[in-house]
């Protein structure tokens, strides 16, 4: 099942999420990626905990947060290890420098955060098992388009459960199962945090309460033109 | 009666002293032990009191299979004196706020709302508390992989299936906040919304007219009637639910709100009023056999009724005032995709007792009376008009009856005294302590003297209010603006230290209210709220009389003392000028010439009453609904506050 299906709807974030437009253009560029989550699910292995990831994304220092750090520069550091992994750090690559042109703050501190996970091995010492690095373009394309454009980074620090979000999706993209949790339980979790998916429903709930007022309204009016009846009559 | 101190017929076994114990650890507090009744016949196994006060029935727990989580218990029911209410008067304005978000969902539409709004408060304060004990238990256990005491207890309380949509909510919301994949502590999707099946109202058959355009108009007023019933039966059907996104939304109430019970509280019931409607079906009991009831306690033991200052406590808090909005809606407007809310009306549709929601207090008095049926009525009604009244009162005063002294100075700076001034303004210890040598004009000091402006000299106002209460006008419990101009105007010369005396009167023989002016504020509201329901008759026989002698009617130190009088009424006042009572037709018209203001504020549409009144002298303010009061309340104030600068200064100067 492609990505797509459950991002249908519309991408007003829960709190301070890039503006609407902004966040349309992010969203397109991971759809347009065309990600397969069945394959995902297909090639899971076992990975660190959700909260231990958690954990290292509150950790994520400032310089990584800057605007001024160019990501690819940035990724060349951290992924150092990983170059003459072919593809991959070529897909690496292109995808930062799609995050560059898109020109969004949000979008490069998503890609930034993600990139910390990884530079953290060396900074924190490696999480076991180890964050894996084979769908590195993909993990990095699904912080910085895909979850930065409903939730801004910044709240991935500061909130325990968008951080507990960016933690499970970066696992999920990445290809790995949280530890202590099986298929069902990931999924689960997973999706009662995904923002893409919530922001959906919570639009289509809000249409139906604005239709709701709608019907309150006509009411109210029928209510005033038998009153108004009722008055000529008498 | 519960006793002040645990009980000695079950006194705590060692289990059950040692979870006490750490119950209270968990929370930081210490309350004496805990009742143990086997056998309470409770809706549950636990449930709380005020005076703080625990009560546990260990049978009924342990045929839950909770007996091993008595830790858990017991910090719920702390809670319940720790967080949430934690006293009486939070526990009456949770309480309120459901009662308002029903109210704004459709209390209609809700069978039973007064009960479901009890039983949405308890359902808060039980989310709050036991997210909060578990995070407690979490932070002081700390053991990775291992849940907190609560939770196991939750996933035995939960066994049972809900067969409601509430209470699937509700259990899949205490999975988003514990972590806790679907299917945890409810099923993955929510039971069915059961269907209900609607029966159309016939059409109604228009009135029998004589004349064609009577009948014209009965068929057009047959036909809104049938507009009016068919919108109604659309809005009662359209009851917006989504179990899967109410559940995310009330999560996150509970994370936001759970240092703020009140406040969360509006939307709490926003959110799970529309699962109480009829067309929601049931209320989501969980449904099993036998099991205690959903939440594992029982709330608050019969409590006493509240006292007239809680009430007012309850009433007066501005939380109790937010618009209530279904959270989807305030998200959706954060977000940009919806106009703000038009009034306080929230998405209830104007009920038929208009005015309600205007006072604003988005509830109706009626609605208030009812929600606390086991209080004083009278009390209640007191509390609600005064609430409503408060925002618009300020000190009532008067310019002093005796003039300002204008003779008064105050000595000022020290200057020359040159020859040309007067000998007997030479300051001589001044002069001296410049110059042992005295030189004329040279050494010489004077002390100017400076004119003194005193403020302005006030005193507090009596006022003679006459409220009708015939048939016509609206019954205090239905919300009248005449009582709530009344009440702004009571409160209003009682804050500024003066007396009021209220009279009210129907028809015929029917008043009520005190002879004395009083600055007893409830024996005032008490006159002001009494409603005959009859015809109107002003009474001029006993307003003749009380103005008949005004020679006695001195202030303090002798001083004359300022007559306002202000009449309450509509249209029917046209008996206060001896329509009907011919005898007294000139009462009205010689008693304002003893007075310094007569105003009557009416509730009068086409304006009738300028006339007579005009031609008695008396000055005239209408009122269409409620909000007019206020406003005619403040010219009458600043009318009484600050006369004419030309008839100020003589008590009745203004008299007719």
């Amino acid at each position: 099942m492609a990505d797509r299906s459950k991002a249908q709807h519309g991408t007003s974030g829960p709190a301070s999420a890039p503006a609407p437009s902004a966040a349309e253009a992010l969203l397109q560029r991971w759809l347009a990626r065309n990600e397969s989550i069945d394959a995902v699910w297909a090639g899971m292995v076992p990975g660190p905990s959700a909260d231990a990831v958690a954990s290292r994304i509150g950790a994520v220092p400032k310089t990584f947060l800057d605007d001024r750090v160019r990501v690819v520069a940035l990724a060349g550091d951290v992924l150092e290890s990983d170059r003459g992994r072919g593809q991959e750090s070529t897909d690496v690559v292109t995808v930062l420098d799609e995050v560059a042109a898109t020109g969004s703050s949000a979008a490069r501190r998503g890609a930034a955060i993600a990139l910390w996970l990884w530079a953290g091995d060396e900074e924190l010492g490696p999480l076991a098992p180890p964050l894996a690095r084979e769908h590195a373009a993909r993990a990095l394309a699904a912080m910085a388009f895909r979850l930065a454009s409903v939730v801004d980074p910044a709240e991935w620090v500061s909130d325990a459960e968008r951080r507990d979000e960016a933690a499970r999706t970066f696992l999920f993209w990445s290809g790995q199962l949280p530890a202590g949790e099986d298929r069902e339980t990931a999924s689960s979790l997973l999706t009662m945090r995904d923002s893409l998916q919530r922001n959906g429903a919570l639009a289509a709930a809000a249409e139906e309460h604005a239709h709701r007022l709608e019907v309150t309204r006509k009411l109210q009016e029928a209510r005033a033109r038998e009153a108004a009846a009722r008055y000529t009559h008498e | 009666m519960t006793p002040l101190f645990g009980s000695r017929e079950h006194p705590l076994d060692d289990r059950q002293r040692m979870a006490w114990e750490s119950a209270q650890a968990l929370w930081g507090v210490h309350l004496h032990d805990p009742e143990l009744k086997p056998g309470a016949h409770m809706p549950s196994f636990a449930w709380f009191s005020f005076p703080p006060q625990v009560v546990v029935d260990p049978s009924e727990a342990e045929r839950n299979g909770v007996g091993a989580f008595y830790e858990s218990i017991f910090a719920h029911e702390i809670g319940h004196h720790v967080l949430s209410p934690s006293t009486r008067v939070t526990s009456f304005a949770l309480a309120q706020q459901m009662a308002r978000a029903i109210a704004a969902t459709g209390r209609d539409l809700i069978p039973e709302p007064d009960a479901k709004a009890q039983m949405l408060s308890n359902l808060w304060s039980d989310m709050l508390i036991n997210v909060r004990v578990a995070a407690m238990q979490r932070q002081r256990d700390g053991m990775p992989g291992v849940d907190p005491e609560m939770i196991r207890m939750w996933g035995v309380l939960s066994s049972v299936p809900p067969t409601g949509q509430l209470w699937w909510v509700v259990l899949r919301s205490y999975e988003i906040l514990w972590s806790k994949p679907a299917g945890f502590l409810c099923p993955v999707s929510p039971p069915p919304r059961p269907v209900k099946r609607v029966e159309r109202a016939a059409p109604t058959t228009p009135q029998a007219a004589d004349t064609d355009a009577q009948r014209a108009k009965a068929v057009a007023a047959a036909a809104a009637v049938d507009a009016r019933i068919a919108a109604e039966a659309q809005w009662a059907e359209f009851v917006v639910t989504n179990p899967d996104v109410d559940a995310g939304l009330l999560a996150e109430t509970v994370r936001t709100f759970g240092d703020d019970p009140v406040s969360g509280a509006l939307r709490f019931g926003m959110l799970l009023a529309p699962y109480l409607t009829a067309a929601a079906g049931s209320t989501g009991q969980s449904g099993g056999a036998g099991r205690a009831i959903d939440g594992g306690c029982a709330g608050q033991e019969d409590g006493a009724p509240p006292s007239a200052g809680e009430l007012e406590e309850v009433l007066g808090d501005p939380r109790l005032r937010e618009v209530p909005e279904h959270p989807a809606v305030i998200k959706a407007r954060g977000a940009g995709g919806m106009a703000a809310p038009p009034a306080e009306n929230g998405m209830q549709p104007s009920a038929p007792r208009a005015g309600a929601d205007a006072m604003g207090q988005g509830y109706g008095v009626a609605e208030t009376l009812e929600l606390y049926s086991a209080a004083d009525p009278n009390e209640v009604i007191a509390a609600w008009y005064i609430t409503a009244a408060k925002r618009w009162v300020k000190p009532l005063t008067q310019p002093a009856s005796r003039p300002n002294s204008v003779d008064e100075t105050i000595p000022g700076a020290l200057e020359q005294w040159s020859i040309d001034d007067e000998i007997a303004s030479l300051d001589w210890s001044a002069t001296l302590s410049t110059n042992p040598t005295v030189i004329p004009g040279v050494t010489t000091r004077l002390r100017a003297v400076l004119p003194d402006a005193p403020p302005e000299q006030r005193e507090s106002v009596r006022l003679d209010i006459y409220i009708d209460s015939s048939g016509s006008m609206r019954a205090p419990r239905a919300g009248s603006p005449a009582v709530l101009a009344g009440t702004i105007l009571i409160l209003s010369v009682l804050r500024g230290g003066g007396r009021v005396r209220v009279t009210s009167f129907s028809g015929p023989g029917q008043v009520a209210g005190g002879a004395r002016f009083t600055r007893d504020r409830a024996e005032a509201l008490r006159d002001l709220t009494f409603y005959f329901g009859g015809g109107t008759t002003f009474p001029l026989d006993v307003f003749g009389v009380r103005y008949r002698d005004t020679r006695g009617d001195k202030g303090s130190h002798g001083a004359v003392t300022r007559r306002h009088v202000v009449v309450l009424s509509d249209d029917g006042l046209r008996s206060m000028f001896g329509t009907g009572q011919e005898e007294y037709a000139r009462t009205a018209l010689e008693v304002r010439r003893v007075l310094d203001s007569g105003t009557l504020i009416v509730e009068d549409r086409r304006h009738q009453m300028a006339e007579p009144a005009a031609a008695a002298g008396y000055d005239v303010e209408y009122i269409d609904t409620m909000d007019d009061a206020p406003a005619a309340c403040a010219r009458l104030a600043r009318r009484l506050a600050e006369p004419r600068a030309s008839r100020r200064l003589t008590p009745g100067g203004r008299r007719g």
